[in-house]
């Protein structure tokens, strides 16, 4: 989990990068409220999907 | 004084007397003969009753002469019968000639020819004009003359190599003795004699066969057999030395000439001398050959490509080519150090190629040569494919971000 942890923030910090270059001309809180909401529902959906595998291997076990 | 005279006259005359009665131990009868005496007996001189002097004779004209000299011996009178035989001998008494009667009886009549009585088992052949000796003297005159023939007839069947046969069957018992004992000392004889005469034939054959190739064989070995075979083989076996040894020179020659690569085949000789020079000369350019070849041999350790000496002649060249296509050891070390480099190993080089060691490092640093060839292939192989990776992922980052903030 530390690993995954490590790379989504390395992901998270090159987005940032890129993320930076190209909306230099929009407003950054605009930018920021899409890219927050963005990431949280991939984090949600991420949740969703490791609950379905633990349910499914309970029914199986 | 004159009473004491004439009784020593009158006993010195009595005295004659007195040995005419009593000339020997115990007296006789009127037959002229007694009983021996235990004294006798002991001595072996006689036994029982026997007569002395011409006794047991009734004639009056018996033994007059014996019995008449006082100074005739009697058995009884010798202490051993050995002192009997000599006194015998001594006097050259015989059966026929025995004046003092001392064999047996009678006034020198004829009896056995032993004086006395001899002991049991005396050699009566010491006895002058016994039987015994007579017998004996015979026979020993038979052994000689059977001696002598044998000896001749032995020394010729050993001289002629014959089979020895030493008896025979006419003559005496003592004849065939001699006949036997000299036959076998001829016979060696003989054969010594042939074989100092062998000596001498080999000598003198081997002596000629040195000198010349043509035989001529002494007079005095054509009649023997053996001998001229003798003198033969050791002619024979010089000559062959003879030959054999200039065959050798010829050889030694040609083997010389063959090692230089001058052909130069002798003339005026014999066609054995010219195959000798031939076979010589064959060897030597067979052991040549042999040469060049090592030398190529040898030269394919140190040299990687092979490049051609500076030899006078096409033919070494060819044997130097040969010599170093042949080492095959070269290949070996090839394969093995071209693998150790490859592997990327350290240079070690195994203690039975050292002979090899410029061709092992040539090879060597061949190998090495590659592996850092493919070391070098695989870094980049392994910095593209990274650097792939790192492209892809910054890609997808790039699309998140664009879908973001879309």
């Amino acid at each position: 989990m530390i690993g995954l942890g490590l790379y989504q923030t390395i992901c998270y910090k090159v987005e940032d990068v890129f993320i930076s270059m190209l909306s230099k001309k929009h407003k950054r809180e605009q930018i920021k409220g899409k890219v927050d909401l963005y990431r949280a529902e991939k984090l949600k959906l991420r949740e969703m999907k490791v609950t379905k595998k633990v349910k499914h291997k309970a029914v199986r076990s | 004084m004159k009473k004491l005279v004439i009784f020593l006259a009158v006993f010195l005359l009595m005295l004659p007397l007195q040995s005419v009665v009593e000339g020997h131990s115990g007296r006789t009868d009127s037959s002229g003969g007694h009983n021996c005496s235990q004294k006798s007996i002991s001595k072996g001189l006689c036994t029982g009753y026997h007569y002395h002097n011409g006794g047991g004779s009734t004639s009056s004209n018996s033994s007059s002469s014996s019995t008449s000299n006082s100074n005739d011996k009697d058995c009884s009178d010798f202490a051993t019968y050995d002192e009997v035989v000599q006194y015998w001998n001594s006097k050259g008494y015989s059966a026929t000639y025995d004046p003092e009667n001392l064999d047996g009886w009678g006034n020198g009549n004829v009896d056995d020819g032993i004086p006395c009585e001899a002991p049991t088992g005396y050699d009566k052949t010491q006895i002058n004009n016994s039987a015994e000796q007579i017998q004996y003297n015979k026979e020993q005159q038979d052994i000689q003359i059977g001696n002598n023939q044998g000896y001749s007839q032995g020394k010729s069947d050993g001289y002629k190599e014959a089979t020895a046969n030493s008896s025979i069957t006419e003559g005496s018992d003592a004849f065939k003795q001699g006949y036997a004992n000299g036959y076998n000392n001829g016979y060696y004889e003989g054969k010594s004699k042939l074989e100092s005469e062998k000596v001498k034939a080999t000598n003198d054959g081997f002596a000629l066969g040195q000198k010349q190739d043509e035989i001529v064989i002494p007079h005095e070995y054509i009649s023997h057999e053996s001998l001229k075979s003798t003198f033969e083989e050791a002619f024979n076996r010089a000559v062959t030395e003879r030959i054999e040894v200039k065959k050798k020179e010829y050889s030694e020659l040609g083997y010389k000439d063959g090692k230089n690569d001058l052909y130069s085949l002798p003339t005026n000789v014999d066609t054995v001398y010219v195959t000798a020079y031939e076979g010589g000369y064959d060897k030597g350019q067979k052991d040549l050959k042999e040469m060049y070849i090592q030398q190529g041999y040898e030269a394919a350790f140190t040299i990687v490509e092979y490049a051609e000496p500076d030899l006078d002649k096409e033919k070494y060249l060819e044997w130097y080519k040969e010599g170093f296509l042949s080492n095959t050891i070269v290949d070996e070390i090839e394969e093995i150090a071209f693998t150790q480099g490859e592997e990327g190993e350290v240079m070690s080089i195994p203690s039975n190629y050292e002979k090899g060691e410029t061709i092992f490092t040539y090879y060597y640093e061949l190998g090495f040569q590659d592996h850092e060839k493919q070391v070098k292939q695989t870094q980049q192989t392994v910095a593209g494919g990274l650097g792939v990776v790192v492209l892809a992922w910054l890609g997808r980052r790039f699309y998140v971000v664009r879908k973001m903030i879309a």
